[in-house]
């Protein structure tokens, strides 16, 4: 399957659904494995979290430690969802340039190799675009609040300015270093090298590159949107069954808060549920265009023409 | 577990290409099933994105001026989508020929053949197949909507509200029927069965045969991003999907898919000012009746059709 040659758009894309479907029960199991157990702390982290704010009372001093409680597990749910995510994009790139490389690898041993050192270099990476790119927006932020806050206009104006400049930076080095992931998960770099590989292969392609993520990340959350609207109502059933209540007694004057604690209390599981098997679609497809995309730069840079073996 | 071997793209026999499969995608290795869903989600993108900000438009092109509406929360929200009504409707109209239809035409001549009539089957069939496939979907119509009509009144969604849903499907005169005909009904029945059946049904049918009738019958369903009505949609694009199929030849789910949304408009037309309300449920006794009869007949389109299939 490995591409001798570079990919036009309506290659990349047929690829990407050939690899998709080629390897979609792997990745489902993958990603089960990986986020199921993830996804369930969330959901259940969301419901202890709205139980939480259900046995508040108006004035009552210990409102705040109830915020804190809430605020508490949701951020536990979101931290252990995002680790459960982390891992899963690396098993199923790892899976995908498998499968592009023409050797086919089973969901055990794409397990066996994520829980590796590329799975401590993934998370690294991460944290350092994220301290990176935070830097980056936050400064101009800081000056932007500082402005204010000191009611000066050019302090705030050139604060405006930079966070404006800074997006767009951010958006120039999310693209450039789009390929990090499977440049560390498939090629084995450390996470520098990975940072300065996805550059190499990006190089001269910035535009091309930025257009297809685009158009794959839009196809994706559209095809996601199609399926998820409908588990929303039947995950998300006595919760929308008492909005409508609450919207019927709108009519009558006074809404009565007991429609509203109701809502509450049938929402935070349900939507932890449909937010967990969302994300379990996504990451099955998501990290699969990024390695067809890594694939056909690498063909563009002339590396399937030399007869040496893949990195494995 | 061990890697499964790769499958064979399609299990039906293999046929000498038709010389008017001239397009790009034919002459290339890729798979016919990744022509579908790519149209299939690439012209959902451009339509949905693109109807959103035709209808932002239309709305300001139109004047946003609150209209003054006496009563309550309900009326005033009413009143506004009545005022409303027309940009939005012209919005719905030119995204389903703009980012619909002319995109799938456009994709079917470029990448599978330059015979655009022929590849999507805009073909003559017999008269009697038309009708049936009429009758048939006049007499399922009742049970798929009635499932519908079921889940919405399990979900306790108050009348008011389904009176603001069906606002911009009801007409208050007749030049107002004339010109909903073309927006709901004549407009869909073109774009959509040319998009859905003349071009991604009839490429997934290349390589799935009559599995590619349910397949587009269900995703008819997803598109319409109306949970409580899937079923029902699901339904209907199952219907005009196995017409299509069975017939080879658009024009009986063309018929059948203007005959529902007909009736539709000229139900809500009827009621008039209770539209969307409790007055429009069905009862059973109409769907224990219709859909035994609905069934018959799609039984005898099966027999009639049978000479085209083998």
């Amino acid at each position: 399957m490995t591409p001798a040659a570079p990919m036009t758009l309506g290659d990349v894309f047929d690829r990407w659904f050939k690899l998709i479907g080629a390897s979609w029960l792997r990745n489902l199991i993958l990603a089960a494995i990986l986020l199921g157990p993830a996804a369930l702390v969330f959901a259940v982290s969301l419901d202890l979290g709205f139980g939480q704010i259900l046995i508040m009372d108006e004035y009552d001093p210990r409102n705040l430690a109830t915020v804190w409680n809430f605020l508490g597990w949701i951020s536990l749910g979101s931290v252990i969802f995002l680790i459960g995510t982390v891992a899963a994009t690396v098993a199923i790139t790892i899976t995908g340039c498998a499968e592009m490389s023409g050797r086919p690898m089973a969901w055990q041993e794409a397990l066996r190799t994520t829980f590796s050192l590329r799975l401590a270099r993934v998370f690294g990476m991460y944290l350092l675009e994220f301290a990176g790119f935070g830097f980056l927006i936050g400064i101009p932020y800081a000056l932007l609040i500082g402005g204010i806050a000191a009611e000066s206009f050019p302090l705030g104006f050139a604060g405006g300015i930079l966070i404006i400049v800074s997006i767009v930076a951010v958006i120039y080095l999310v693209i450039n270093f789009a390929f990090t992931v499977p440049a560390i998960a498939w090629e084995q770099s450390a996470v520098i090298d990975g940072f300065k590989r996805s550059w190499t292969l990006v190089g001269g392609n910035w535009w091309r590159v930025f257009g297809i993520l685009v158009l794959m990340s839009l196809v994706v959350s559209f095809a996601v949107s199609l399926v998820m609207t409908p588990l929303y109502i039947v995950v998300l059933w006595d919760f929308f069954q008492a909005y409508f209540e609450l919207f019927s007694s709108l009519g009558g004057g006074e809404p009565d808060p007991q429609i509203a604690r109701n809502m509450l209390s049938s929402f935070g599981f349900g939507f932890g549920l449909v937010n967990a098997i969302a994300s379990i679609i996504q990451i099955i497809v998501t990290p699969l265009y990024t390695v067809v995309l890594y694939f056909d730069l690498r063909a563009r840079r002339g590396e399937f023409n030399q007869s040496s073996p893949l990195p494995a | 577990m061990t890697v499964p071997p790769p499958r064979a793209e399609s299990s039906l026999p293999t046929v000498p290409p038709d010389p008017r499969l001239d397009g790009s995608w034919e002459r290339s290795t890729r798979s016919l099933n990744s022509s579908a869903l790519l149209a299939l989600l690439g012209i959902g993108v451009l339509y949905f994105n693109g109807q959103s900000v035709l209808a932002i438009i239309a709305v300001f092109a139109g004047g946003l001026a609150p209209s003054e509406a006496s009563g309550g929360y309900f009326e005033t929200l009413l009143k506004s989508i009545r005022d409303l009504a027309d940009p939005l409707r012209l919005a719905v109209v030119l995204s389903q020929y703009l980012l619909m239809l002319l995109p799938a035409l456009f994709l079917v001549r470029r990448w599978h053949s330059s015979d655009v009539r022929w590849y999507v089957r805009i073909a003559r069939t017999p008269m009697s197949e038309v009708l049936l496939a009429l009758l048939a979907t006049l007499l399922i119509i009742p049970s798929s909507n009635f499932i519908a009509d079921e889940l919405v009144r399990q979900l306790g969604i108050p009348d008011e509200l389904m009176q603001i849903g069906a606002e911009l499907f009801t007409a208050r005169g007749p030049m107002e029927l004339i010109w909903l005909v073309f927006v709901v009904c004549l407009t869909p029945a073109l774009c959509e069965e040319i998009f859905f059946r003349g071009f991604v049904q009839r490429t997934f049918e290349r390589t799935m045969g009559w599995r590619s009738v349910v397949l587009v019958g269900v995703v008819f369903g997803l598109f319409h991003f109306n949970p409580l009505g899937l079923i029902s949609l699901s339904i209907l694009g199952l219907l005009f999907g196995y017409f299509y199929y069975r017939s080879r030849s658009l024009l009986p789910s063309m018929v059948a898919h203007f005959a529902n949304n007909f009736l539709a408009v000229m139900v809500l037309y009827g009621n008039g000012e209770n539209s969307g309300s409790s007055a429009a449920e069905i009862p059973l006794w109409l769907v224990g009746s219709t859909l035994p009869l609905g069934v018959v007949v799609l039984v005898w389109y099966s027999h009639l059709t049978a000479r085209r299939i083998t």
